[in-house]
């Protein structure tokens, strides 16, 4: 089936049959930043941008996603969002081991374009489910809010921004 | 991501080894071949045949007989085949590779593979299938005379699998009279079929020395001679859940090399079983070391078979074949955690001093086992914990079964023992009147040298004190006594009353973690550190990649100790032929033997950079006297390099209407030297805390938000803390639950309904109990009536 | 077409949906396709129809369209939507799945499976919330519009599409909704409960208790005998509720097929609600 999707922000059209799942997919296109993790969703290993939310694509068959955008992190790496992320987690001395990059990165991304200053609690719910075998949840935390100072620092100060 | 062409010059390449930053399963070729195993359908049996009716043209299947060397790779416990010959050891065990140029072609194939069993096999498989499930099974019709219906065997057949998750392939079994294609020969040695592989005993104590009159008192008379006696059975599984890269390999034939991208984790065995599996000359095996995420034993040694499957692929179709497992191979066949069984024996005298330990260790090593004598050893040593038994005896076994073989992280490797031994000393407390912590500073190990008969010597600095930290920082005694206290006064009231309090406890436990373990029969201790100083003033650490937070503590290190920038310090990983890393990576990832071969370099550097002549290389290893310290023939003395020694306590308070726990708080001390990262060490210990919670309860990531870590001051050399919680948490969260429940917990890890069944289970038996009692008493009253009725009969 | 027949039909508008609906035979719907492992031969998407993507907030109740992932649900803010249905959507997988997992996919995706492998029901995490706050479901057709109590509710009947769920909003003086059984995944130890209840001059006005998982608990004959009471409720009230529960929860349920856990879990947490009326 052929089924048309805005992948990296570039129209291309996917051959693939509607159950297989996006992961599969995805890799097929050589985007190996997605990986294969648990297959259910929890781990986070597979995350991709679905229409700028972070998804687990291992769980989505490739038919639900047509006309969908999707962004996978080899295209993130090129957002700025992306170099305010790293810093904070080069700060808090997260080292990424590669593998759950997706998972970690995307999160980080959806609570800075949440939250404009996330309190322990919104921080804490977002990453409370994500098990990631290399860096602990305080240490995930502290990279996240470092991410927002940074982001904070290039983008500007808001006057007045409600959280 | 990465397309990698071969190299055409790669016979003129003199480094045969290389590591690359990249995941193997990322990674393509031109021309590329997918594999996937055939695997056996059955625990048990001998397969006389496997076959694919009508493959398609670029598709093949490899059996046991296309293996160009040795199927049988030699291992210290016997051989292992790289592919079944036909006498199945376990079910899912590897019998063949499919593959082809689409891998969802290949799975689609692998369904429809054709597997042919002997009948009398399985005939002697339903015997065995009744005995071990203990349920009727249909015995083989026809079996007396003629040959059996297709059709029933078919579904006798599907019966077997009753006990075992479906695999992706669905087997066709029927009996095939006088097959001619793949006959697969039993060519495994008689030894395959005993069922103890490995074992280890030790007995060492006044009790196993003849007395005056020559008689050996033996551990009997000291437990009848005891003021208390304990006994206790503990089982350990505990797994923890991760999700990384499944293991596999790409290998491929260029000429006469072989390339091998792969996770191995021991790059000398992987070559070695490749020459012997593919008849390669080893010099022409390049192996292309990609990341590794797993540290179980299995991807240790089986990464290698699973090369050896791939790349007889590679030799016989000439193109690259890429093997990747998926996550459902990869947790039962890469991860799967078999079951230790220890059962604890201990005589006490008044003052709560242990007499007497004997321990009996059952380990599950799974079909075949390399590490198995390794496993039981580390058991055995950590058997009686961090104490000091008068006498002890410990008696160890691991059995063949037909599962995979068990897999356990070599850093984990003897967190069983520290599981049992410190449940069985919250037993003791409870039966002494002693608290946890009391009878743990009554019978640890001091740092005095004070090692009385124990066999094997650990340095353990100021263990009572770390103790009295913990008891501080997390107020343990007073919480103790209150809930001991609660817990008492539930047990004499009704069952109406069991959820009037909140249900609280709190466990405390003890464990060291030793690295640089000396007596390894697999491996010997070669650990070594090469290290240059450059013209340019850099220093050069001659070394396979590390993680980054050891690479950021020799920076470290390195600039404290000769006076340079950190940036200054660089690791070197190119290896020349002869320099290729012996030891399993577990070993070189050791950041205290490593660090301390390390500073050992730079002092050594520091005394002679004003004479020498730059570049200066200088290699420490660990020294002969130091190896010596450990004899293997007594199974006795220093058996490891280093020891960090950690106390935790954890506190839960259980759910009265869910019937699940909550914990309240985590509090470990550890003193692992001297601390060279602090923010480092404390996100390790954290790290390990989250992992050892997710492993608690299956399909559960417990949280506790409150987490305290301490470290003790100490100026010693830095030691491995990473797994300490592995060998002190679960041990004192299953005390904690049972004081609150009121009854011992003794295995993990749980499952969501365990609490609930357990209080069932004791509620009935208290009811029995009561049940018993009553028509006790009734009886008695009975008695007592008739007996006063007789006198006023009599008077009558 | 695909190779092996399999097909996901686009549709823009509900009109679309409909038309897919009336001519496509054993046509599956998609929601985010978070619970179902595979998808059917024929099956349609609805991700992208406003119709059914969006959700309208009034004064005494929110109409949420099916196709409404569980993270939008959570951004309306637990002061503005019931508090059972906020904490019981806290509780289902990670942030990332409820950006994909939908209303009507949790409604409908137990139902759907079971009904296919012919398994007992087993209840997605809304299930609870939304029967104790006697959701109404709107299913429509081509020509027809039914609303449906959720409480009457045992899957879309054919030829019918999940077209809106309401869910009234009214202030309960003690909300409480807890999940049982593994946090990672759904299984026969999964279930919610959840107690409303409101009170008026320490007069009990309204109560409604709701249990499921495997098995679908909700008696509006014990909550009437509850309303009216005079509170703080007695200890032997309290007992007589919780028995009497006890005995119409083995008359609605298969006590054969369910884990007994589950039963003690209810029973337990009914008794906690109702001590916390006094």
């Amino acid at each position: 089936m052929k089924i048309p999707v805005i992948l990296n922000q570039k129209k291309i059209v996917l051959e693939a049959e509607p159950s297989e799942k996006l992961l599969v997919v995805l890799r097929r296109e050589k985007l190996y930043s997605v990986k294969c993790g648990c297959g259910k969703g929890l781990c986070g290993d597979c995350t991709v941008l679905l229409d700028g939310h972070p998804v687990p694509s291992c769980t989505i068959p490739v038919g639900m996603v047509r006309d969908c955008k999707i962004i996978t992190l080899e295209f993130f790496q090129t957002f700025p969002i992306y170099s305010d992320i790293i810093s904070g987690f080069a700060q808090a001395g997260i080292h990424l081991c590669g593998y759950c990059n997706a998972g970690k990165i995307f999160t980080a991304y959806e609570v800075l374009s949440t939250y404009y200053r996330p309190d322990r609690e919104q921080l804490y719910s977002a990453i409370n489910m994500f098990d990631c075998c290399c860096t602990d949840r305080d240490t995930l935390a502290n990279g996240i809010l470092y991410a927002v100072a940074a982001k904070h620092t290039r983008e500007g100060r808001h006057k007045n921004v409600k959280k | 991501m990465k397309n990698i062409v071969p190299d055409a010059k790669q016979k003129k390449q003199s480094t045969k080894i290389s590591f690359q930053g990249d995941f193997y399963s990322d990674l393509t070729m031109d021309n590329m071949l997918y594999g996937a195993i055939v695997r056996s359908p059955a625990k048990t049996g001998i397969i006389t045949s496997i076959s694919h009716g009508n493959l398609p043209d670029g598709y093949y299947l490899f059996t046991a007989r296309d293996v160009p060397g040795s199927n049988l790779i030699d291992t210290p416990l016997g051989k292992v085949p790289v592919f079944s010959e036909g006498n199945i050891s376990y079910f899912g065990e590897p019998l063949g590779i499919l593959v082809g140029p689409d891998e969802d072609k290949v799975y689609e194939l692998l369904s429809e593979i054709e597997i042919v069993f002997d009948t009398n096999t399985i005939e002697s498989y339903l015997k065995s299938f009744e005995e071990e499930y203990k349920r009727p099974v249909l015995s083989l019709p026809g079996s007396n005379d003629s040959r059996p219906n297709a059709a029933e065997i078919v579904e006798i057949t599907k019966a077997m699998n009753l006990d075992a998750a479906p695999l992706s392939a669905d087997s066709i079994v029927r009996e095939h009279e006088n097959a001619e294609k793949y006959s697969l020969s039993n060519k495994l040695e008689q030894d395959m079929f005993s069922s103890v592989i490995a074992h280890r005993s030790i007995e060492k104590g006044p009790c196993f020395v003849a007395d005056g009159n020559g008689v050996v008192p033996g551990l009997k008379s000291v437990f009848n001679n005891a003021s208390f006696v304990v006994e206790g059975s503990w089982f350990d599984a505990l797994h923890t859940p991760a999700y990384t890269e499944p293991n596999g390999a790409i290998c491929t034939f260029s000429g006469e090399y072989l390339t091998v991208y792969t996770p191995t984790q021991w790059l000398s065995n992987i070559r070695q079983v490749l020459s012997t599996a593919l008849a390669v000359n080893p010099e022409k095996i390049l192996i292309k070391k990609t990341n590794t995420t797993n540290h179980g034993t299995n991807s240790i040694w089986y990464n290698s078979i699973i090369a050896c499957q791939a790349a007889t692929a590679a030799f016989h179709t000439g193109k690259s074949v890429k093997l990747v497992y998926s996550r459902d191979e990869q947790e039962k066949f890469m991860e799967t955690m078999l079951p230790i069984t220890i059962a604890h024996k201990t005589a006490l005298d008044a003052s709560g001093k242990i007499l007497a330990m004997q321990v009996n260790i059952d380990l599950d090593a799974g079909s075949s086992n390399p590490f198995a004598q390794e496993i039981l050893d580390r058991l055995v040593i950590a058997s009686c914990g961090c104490y000091n038994p008068l006498n002890m005896s410990v008696s160890a076994t691991a059995f063949r079964s037909a599962n995979p073989s068990s897999s356990i992280d070599l850093q984990l490797i003897d967190t069983a023992a520290f599981f049992a031994v410190e449940n069985q000393l919250n037993e003791i407390s409870l039966l002494s009147g002693l608290t946890p912590a009391e009878i743990r500073k009554v019978n640890i190990m001091q740092s005095n040298g004070d090692r009385c008969s124990m066999p094997f010597a650990f340095t353990i600095e100021k263990p009572s004190e770390l103790i009295d930290a913990l008891v501080k920082v997390s107020d343990f005694n007073r919480k103790y006594a209150s809930y001991h206290l609660d817990a008492v006064l539930r047990s004499t009231q009704s069952e109406a009353s069991l959820f009037e309090a909140p249900l609280r406890g709190i466990g405390l436990s003890c464990g060291f973690e030793g690295s640089g373990y000396y007596g390894s029969g697999i491996y010997s201790s070669d650990e070594t550190m090469e290290v240059t100083l450059e013209t340019d003033g850099t220093l050069t650490i001659h070394s396979p990649p590390t993680s980054a937070s050891i690479k950021e503590i020799w920076e470290q290190t390195v600039s404290k100790l000769l006076n340079i920038p950190p940036e200054s310090v660089r690791i070197n990983s190119e290896f020349d032929s002869h320099e290729e890393p012996f030891l399993p990576e577990s070993i070189y990832c050791n950041i205290s033997i490593m660090t301390v071969l390390l500073k050992k370099c730079c002092e050594s550097i520091l005394r002679k950079r004003s004479d020498a002549v730059l570049p200066l290389t200088v290699k420490k290893s660990i020294t002969a006297a130091q190896k010596m310290s450990w004899n293997s023939e007594t199974f006795s003395g220093t058996p490891f390099h280093s020891t960090s020694f950690a106390s935790g306590c954890v506190e839960v308070e259980l759910d009265p209407c869910t019937f699940r726990e909550h914990i309240r708080g985590i509090w470990v001390v550890i003193n692992g030297g001297q601390i060279l990262s602090a923010r480092a060490a404390e996100s390790t210990v954290k790290l390990c805390i989250q992992k050892v919670l997710a492993s608690l309860v299956c399909e559960e990531a417990i949280s506790c938000s409150n987490i305290h870590v301490s470290f003790m001051q100490s100026e010693s050399d830095a030691t491995q803390i990473g797994e300490l919680v592995y060998q002190v948490l679960p041990a004192a969260y299953t005390q904690a639950l049972t004081q609150a429940l009121g009854c011992t917990i003794n295995t993990l890890p749980l499952r969501t309904d365990t609490l609930y069944n357990r209080i069932c289970d004791k509620t009935a038996l208290e009811k029995a109990r009561i049940l018993s009692k009553t028509t006790a008493k009734r009886a008695e009253d009975l008695d007592k009536n008739e007996f006063e009725l007789q006198p006023v009969s009599k008077r009558s | 077409m695909s190779k092996n027949n399999q097909t996901v039909f686009i549709a823009k508008t509900l009109s679309d949906v409909f038309y897919h609906v009336n001519s496509v035979s054993g046509l599956q719907i998609l929601g985010g396709c978070t619970y179902e492992d595979t998808i059917e031969e024929k099956s349609l998407t609805v991700r992208n129809i406003p119709e059914l993507a969006s959700f309208e907030k009034r004064e005494r109740y929110i109409d949420f369209g099916p196709a409404v992932t569980l993270s939008e649900m959570l951004s309306i803010g637990r002061n503005k939507m019931p508090a059972i249905l906020y904490d019981a959507l806290l509780t289902i997988a990670t942030p990332s799945v409820r950006n994909l997992a939908t209303l009507g996919g949790n409604i409908c995706g137990g139902t759907y499976s079971a009904q296919n492998s012919g398994q007992g029901t087993q209840k997605l995490t809304l299930f609870v919330p939304l029967l104790a706050l006697d959701a109404r479901l709107e299913l429509r057709n081509q020509n027809e519009t039914r609303y449906v109590p959720f409480s009457k509710f045992n899957g879309v009947p054919t030829g019918f599409v999940l077209t809106k769920i309401r869910v009234p909003v009214d202030e309960w003086e003690i909300a409480i909704y807890r999940r049982v059984g593994p946090s990672n995944i759904i299984s026969p130890l999964s279930a919610g409960f959840a107690f409303l209840a409101d009170t008026q001059k320490n007069i009990l006005t309204n109560i409604r208790i709701a249990f499921a998982g495997p098995i679908v608990f909700r008696s509006q004959e014990l909550e009437n005998k509850v309303i009216g009471t005079r509170l703080p409720l007695s200890e032997r009230t309290i007992q007589m509720l919780v028995d009497e529960s006890d005995t119409l929860y083995d008359e609605t349920v298969d006590s054969k097929n369910t884990k007994p856990i589950l039963k003690a879990q209810f029973l337990n947490l009914l008794r906690y609600s109702l001590e916390q009326l006094t």
